[in-house]
């Protein structure tokens, strides 16, 4: 029996939301997923609903952005320990570099093909189910 | 010629014995006159030639037998003559002529530059009975001497036409010489005594003592080395600052030679000023190409960001068109999912039209038209106009101050109003009250970009009451494609604010923006004033 997992997806893009959720739909683990469209709004749910176990996390965002929120929840003991993927347009390396180094978890590019970020989703819950299992 | 040529005006009343040492020793007399290398003459007080040397023969071309009992007037030029009678004068009443310059003709018609010492002959009673003369052939020396004077005087043209002047300092009587250029140079006076004193009190206070210790190093060194120093005086006569350039050698003197401090000098004001004007050209210059290779620098930074920018920014719709594509492939058996999916499609398509005109706008700013006197006021009127519709169906109240006219270029100040007025009527959430004013911005009031700046600016101020932004994202929002957390209604490109900025900035002015998240904006435009 495959682990059901939770996840957080912030992105002020109502279309990225949305195709994110129809690819999360096809893949084999099942997942939960939860959206916010600014970094406030998924600051409170993370303080008042049940913590995820992944956040998927977009860049440019008006207001607080991607790297903002980074920082922001590595200030606190227990946000920090959540799982952070960069969910994305960019693929610019020194993008990859900084998110990095504030402590993202992986990085996913957004994909101009469902069917691409479809399998891309598919292979990182594939994995944490292995992690989890191990 | 003969001893008794010689001695023909002597008495010769003594004794036998007396006579033979008297004749012993004239024999030497005559041997030692014979043998002289000066022509030795004796000649009565009426000027006839009783005795003439050897030496006097070679130098006159006369011998003795064609000159003695012979008027010594013979070998005095015609214009000389009146020269003989006031020197038989002088010997009558005893006085003696010593290196009496004068000329002489030889036999053969050249004349002879000699130096005479002439001086009476007294018999045993000391009755002037004659005058010997000695005659020195000088017209050589003269002629060196001639030499040296044009030697000199060439040397001193030459000098003079470089406009150097020389100077002469004897370290032991603490004498200077100075040339007519050098007095010149210093606006010394002709008959002004120089000294150290004098000089000293001349030369600028910031160059005294580094220029005393230079002289009292060379002095010391005194290694026959030249030396060269630059300093500044004030000039006697008017007080003028002059540069001067000083070369200088030390000679120690031996013996009849003195020490001496000798040299040139050189006005070189006119040199020194030229320097610094060129210096300070330099200096403006790198200054003016340090700006330009700033701006230039900052200018490829925003292209580089532009091209980066612009290039994801317009891939974002273009994922969505072939994303939503490949689900309406999907389902293509469900009308309801394919219009929405086509709806998404055309709303990404959409959106990529506007960011292309966006960057379109943006890129146009780089094509500079001619600056002309331009009338804020109607720009502002004009863009008001536009507005017209807007403004009544939001009853928005518009304020405006008296704009004035600066140099720039009509089209893009029209477009920084309209997107800035635009942003005021279209991000509120009640009536729009607009304020425009301006004023002179005091210097200390400029943004860092613009100070310092000798250039006097007009601050405009447009003050809205609008849903406003956070002051931490002041800078940002002027950054291209960077849009404001403004809540889902106000649909932006985030072009708008960048394209203000970068018009601003082609007319070498600043915008700079304060905020407060619901309480409204405040933009200050700085352009130069005319």
């Amino acid at each position: 029996m495959k682990a059901a997992f939770t996840c957080l997806l912030i992105d002020d893009d109502i279309d990225d939301q949305e195709i994110f959720q129809l690819a999360l739909e096809e893949v084999n683990t099942p997942v939960t997923c939860n959206t916010a469209s600014r970094c406030t709004e998924a600051l409170e749910l993370l303080s008042s609903e049940t913590i995820p176990d992944f956040i998927f996390l977009d860049l440019n965002m008006p207001g607080m952005d991607g790297k903002e929120f980074l920082r922001e929840i590595k200030k606190d003991e227990k946000l920090s320990q959540i799982p952070v993927v960069i969910y994305s347009t960019s693929s610019d390396p020194k993008d990859l570099r900084i998110t990095r180094e504030l402590g993202a978890f992986d990085y996913i590019i957004k994909q101009s093909s469902i069917v691409s970020l479809r399998k891309i989703l598919e292979r990182f819950f594939n994995r944490q189910q292995i992690n989890n299992s191990n | 010629m003969t001893g008794e040529n010689f001695v023909g005006d002597i008495d010769m009343s003594a004794s036998f014995t007396d006579h033979k040492k008297e004749e012993e020793q004239l024999a030497k007399l005559a041997a030692i006159v014979q043998s002289s290398e000066d022509a030795i003459v004796s000649k009565t007080l009426t000027g006839i030639v009783t005795s003439w040397n050897n030496a006097a023969e070679r130098m006159f071309g006369y011998t003795a037998e064609e000159m003695i009992g012979q008027p010594i007037t013979r070998i005095i030029p015609a214009e000389r003559l009146e020269e003989e009678p006031i020197i038989l004068g002088k010997i009558a009443r005893g006085e003696r002529v010593e290196h009496f310059e004068t000329k002489r003709v030889r036999k053969d018609g050249i004349l002879l530059d000699i130096s005479l010492t002439i001086s009476p002959v007294k018999d045993r009673s000391g009755n002037i009975i004659g005058v010997s003369k000695i005659a020195r052939n000088i017209t050589e020396q003269k002629k060196a001497a001639m030499q040296i004077r044009e030697r000199e005087e060439l040397f001193r043209m030459a000098v003079e036409s470089t406009r150097l002047g020389s100077w002469e300092y004897s370290l032991s009587t603490q004498r200077f010489v100075w040339s007519e250029e050098s007095r010149n140079i210093w606006g010394l006076p002709a008959d002004l005594l120089i000294d150290r004193h004098l000089l000293e009190n001349m030369i600028h206070p910031e160059d005294r003592d580094h220029l005393l210790t230079y002289i009292r190093q060379a002095l010391i060194d005194a290694d026959g080395s030249n030396y060269m120093i630059e300093f500044r005086i004030s000039r006697f006569l008017d007080g003028e600052l002059c540069w001067i350039k000083l070369q200088g050698k030390c000679f120690y003197g031996s013996g009849n030679y003195e020490s001496r401090f000798i040299g040139t000098m050189l006005d070189i004001t006119e040199e020194k000023q030229a320097k610094e004007e060129m210096e300070k050209t330099i200096r403006q210059r790198t200054q003016e190409l340090l700006k330009i290779n700033e701006r230039l620098e900052k200018s490829n930074l925003a292209l580089e960001q532009f091209a980066y920018i612009a290039s994801h920014d317009l891939q974002e719709p273009l994922r969505k068109i072939r994303t939503f594509s490949e689900l309406i492939r999907e389902h293509l058996d469900d009308p309801q999912k394919v219009e929405h999916y086509f709806s998404k499609i055309s709303a990404s398509a959409e959106r990529m039209s506007r960011l292309i005109t966006g960057i379109l706008n943006y890129s146009r700013l780089s094509q500079l038209d001619p600056f002309q006197k331009t009338d804020l006021g109607n720009v502002l009127k004009s863009v008001l106009q536009e507005y017209d519709l807007l403004i009544e169906q939001k009853n928005a109240v518009v304020k405006c101050g008296q704009l004035p006219a600066i140099m720039g270029i009509r089209s893009q100040l029209e477009q920084l109003f309209r997107n800035l007025i635009g942003n005021s009527l279209k991000f509120c959430n009640k009536a729009p009250e607009i304020n425009i004013t301006a004023a002179i911005a005091t210097p200390e009031s400029l943004p860092a970009s613009l100070q310092p700046s000798s250039q006097k600016f007009t601050a405009i101020t447009l003050q809205d009451n609008g849903i406003g932004f956070e002051q931490r994202y002041a800078e940002q929002i002027f950054h291209i494609f960077k849009r404001l957390d403004t809540g889902s209604q106000y649909v932006g490109t985030g072009i708008g604010l960048a394209l203000c900025k970068k018009i601003v900035e082609n007319h070498m002015g600043a915008i700079t923006a304060l905020g407060r998240k619901g309480e409204g904006a405040i933009f200050v435009i700085y352009l130069p004033c005319t």
